[in-house]
């Protein structure tokens, strides 16, 4: 039997990072960004690499001390075995309520966006069933499925994009540093957060062909990240001017509605599938490195299935989230 | 001086053997067996001819420019056609009995040099594990050494064209071949290897390129045409441009029907008339099945049963999976297209989403005897650059490296 590797190569990982980090761009993180930085907020990526690149250059350097690439391993040997424990699964709460949140707003996204008349339940049972079964069939093929979809997702992606500025006001962009030069700085700073997704690719690091590749993937993947978001950034504000794109949640999809190619009106139905792809693939990579993480706290050899499990529980917190919500947006138009 | 039995007696092959399980196997494969008094052995003579059709054109998969003789039933012959293609003493025939009762042959060829041992092995070991009375064939041997025996996508190659087993073996892959086939099974195959066809490679690099490029656009319009006028119909109307909406909702004006209902009732019309079409016994069949289904469609148009719009998208979705050359991935299509119709029907294009990245994940964990069925291009292997499109011959260099040959050089042979 010719015995697969079961590890992510360089382009399959570079595919992952970027389609699990710029998803960001496409929920309502870009107004948290224009509501700090108003105009210049296209700057921030820059900014905010530079401070992400610190503590990623330290993992990176923690990492090479060890020789083993499993994080619970050298954390074993860091902190001694209780504190790992307590580490861990502080992390893992952490992180699992990201699940959390994140599938609420994609469920979301979806239900008010695009299916006023759905169910919000179903299309969340959907979103979860769907990621429960990528999940599942481990990071490899994730990773795969990624680098398949990767040049579509882009293209659909960068197209909208051009599409935005090219029917937008580009006098929009001034004043060109916003609130001013520090700000900048300090509320790149500020946002930094919203970078820790990039921190959990350490995680998978085990499932990276080589640490090698592992960095120099997370390289590219940063680099063409930059790119891409800045590119959001100057769509958005161009298209909606600050003050106004600080009131929308989610501008990607608002921006989807405002573009037109031609004739063609309403095309977000078209940029609607590709971009979905998008949330498939960050929940099933965060399910899957969820399941991971409490596999190395309790030991579990085949954590795997613990993602349907995951996935169900997941949907009745996240429901309570949804609900809550969308009590909190009929108060307000009420 | 003692003269030997075999230099004064004339005959094709003459072997001897002293036991009488070996006869008994001989007996009943046709040949002639001589005892002399007094003598230790007993000679077996060739002289089994099992009756088999001559070498005729392959009647499923045609090519316009290329060699055009297909397998036949006969093992020996089929043999003879791929060692006319390569002529090197590596090339090795083995042959096992794989089944209890009828003594069923398989036949496995490989060149000794290139194709990985560890896959070899494998293999044979699949083939000797088997534990039935009869195999008659190698359609019915593909199910047996599957993998995955539920699983809607192909994972043995089936082919008919001795050109086709002849440069997969070239490449390190490894044939199976059966009495009673006309046909070869190749192993392992990729979803690839599924997706190309013997004449792109003979075409001139754009042209094969075209069609693949042609192919792989009737595998998207067979998959999702009907499934994307019913999200689009039903969820995401505002997205078709005026005109064209005014007439799909004029044409569906007088229709009762939904346009799931619709089209639902349509595919199975026409896998029905496709069906019938291939079990009528007469060359014209075919013929009678498109008419057959022009006049159905057309009746049912003028009864306002369906909408014309919806003939038209069945009937597009129907033809593009004739461009389809892999009878299993034909079906493999047909069959999931109906899974995108019904995805469509309940959530629009997040259903039809859904349905895609489960496939496509389903698809790369699929394994092939170990290697990963969408590979070379992902996980990535060396050559990667024969999967939706070709290179330049003189620049494809490198074996398959997902087989793991032991010889990745094309060029240099010793």
């Amino acid at each position: 039997m010719l015995e697969p590797e079961g590890k992510v190569g360089i382009r399959e990982f570079v595919a992952l990072a970027v389609i699990m980090t710029g998803a960001k761009i496409t929920d309502d993180t870009p107004v948290i960004f224009i509501t700090g930085l108003d105009t210049a907020a296209w700057m921030s990526p820059f900014f905010l690499s530079l401070f992400i690149g610190l503590p990623t250059l330290m993992m990176f350097k923690v990492q090479s001390k060890f020789d083993t690439t499993s994080f619970a391993e050298y954390m074993n040997q860091l902190f001694g075995k209780v504190l790992t424990v307590i580490i861990l699964l502080f992390i893992w709460v952490v992180f699992s309520y990201t699940i959390v949140l994140d599938s609420a707003k994609y469920t979301d996204i979806i239900s008010t966006m695009y299916f006023p008349e759905t169910a919000p339940l179903w299309i969340y049972v959907v979103l979860m069933g769907v990621c429960a079964y990528v999940g599942k069939k481990g990071i490899e093929n994730i990773g795969s499925i990624s680098w398949v979809l990767f040049p579509i997702i882009n293209a659909a992606f960068l197209i909208a994009l051009v599409l935005g500025i090219m029917q937008g006001t580009s006098e929009f962009l001034f004043p060109i540093f916003g609130s001013g030069e520090i700000e900048i700085i300090k509320e790149s700073f500020l946002r930094g957060s919203v970078q820790f997704d990039l921190l959990l690719l350490f995680v998978v690091i085990p499932f990276v062909s080589s640490l090698k590749s592992f960095k120099k993937g997370t390289l590219i993947a940063v680099s063409i990240l930059i790119v891409e978001i800045t590119f959001a950034f100057i769509a958005f504000i161009v298209i909606f001017d600050f003050e106004t794109a600080k009131l929308i949640s989610y501008p990607y999809h608002e921006l989807l509605r405002f573009i037109h190619f031609g004739s063609l009106e309403n095309i977000e139905t078209i940029f609607f599938p590709f971009w979905l792809v998008v949330p498939f693939i960050r929940i099933s990579v965060y399910l899957f490195i969820s399941a991971y993480i409490f596999g190395q706290i309790f030991n579990i050899k085949h954590f795997e299935y613990l993602i349907p499990i995951f996935a169900y529980i997941i949907i009745f917190i996240g429901l309570i989230q949804i609900i809550l919500h969308l009590r909190c947006t009929t108060s307000a138009i009420n | 001086m003692k003269v030997r039995f075999e230099n004064i007696v004339a005959g094709n092959t003459i072997t001897t053997t002293s036991t009488i399980s070996s006869l008994i196997k001989h007996v009943n494969g046709g040949d002639a067996i001589l005892f002399i008094e007094g003598f230790q052995v007993a000679y077996i003579f060739n002289a089994g001819n099992f009756e088999s059709r001559n070498i005729e054109q392959p009647e499923n998969e045609h090519v316009v420019k290329g060699p055009k003789e297909a397998f036949i039933e006969k093992a020996s012959s089929n043999i003879s056609l791929i060692r006319k293609k390569i002529k090197n003493e590596n090339l090795i025939v083995e042959s096992m009995s794989i089944s209890k009762r009828a003594n069923n042959e398989v036949f496995m060829l490989y060149v000794n040099d290139l194709a990985n041992d560890k896959l070899v092995d494998n293999i044979k070991k699949r083939l000797d594990s088997l534990d039935v009375d009869m195999i008659q064939n190698l359609s019915l041997l593909e199910q047996y050494i599957d993998e995955r025996s539920y699983s809607v996508f192909p994972t043995i190659l089936y082919t008919e064209r001795p050109d086709r087993a002849a440069s997969f073996i070239a490449d390190g892959f490894i044939v199976l071949i059966m009495d009673n086939s006309p046909d070869c099974l190749i192993l392992p195959a990729t979803f690839w290897s599924f997706y190309h066809n013997a004449e792109d490679y003979y075409l001139r690099l754009p042209y094969g390129n075209f069609t693949r490029f042609l192919r792989g656009l009737a595998l998207l319009i067979t998959l999702l045409t009907s499934a994307i006028y019913i999200a689009l119909t039903t969820f995401h109307a505002g997205m078709i441009p005026p005109d064209l909406l005014f007439a799909i909702v004029s044409a569906r004006f007088k229709v009762p029907l939904t346009v799931f209902a619709e089209i639902i009732l349509m595919e199975i019309a026409f896998e029905l008339i496709r069906e019938a079409g291939l079990r009528v016994p007469t060359p014209i069949g075919p013929t009678i099945g498109i008419v057959g289904a022009l006049i159905l469609g057309q009746a049912a148009v003028q009864a306002n049963v369906v909408s014309p719009v919806v003939v038209i998208v069945v009937a597009l979705g129907g033809l593009c999976s004739f461009v389809i050359g892999d009878y299993s991935l034909n079906y493999a299509f047909r069959i999931s297209r109906f899974a995108c119709i019904c995805a469509a029907y309940l959530f629009g294009f997040y259903g039809i989403m859904a349905v895609f990245v489960m496939g496509l994940t389903y698809l790369s964990s699929l394994k092939s005897f170990g290697v990963p069925y969408l590979s070379p291009l992902t996980p990535s292997y060396i050559p990667s650059k024969n999967t939706i499109f070709r290179t330049i011959l003189s620049k494809d260099r490198f074996r398959p490296g997902f087989i793991k040959p032991k010889d990745t050089q094309k060029k240099t042979g010793d």
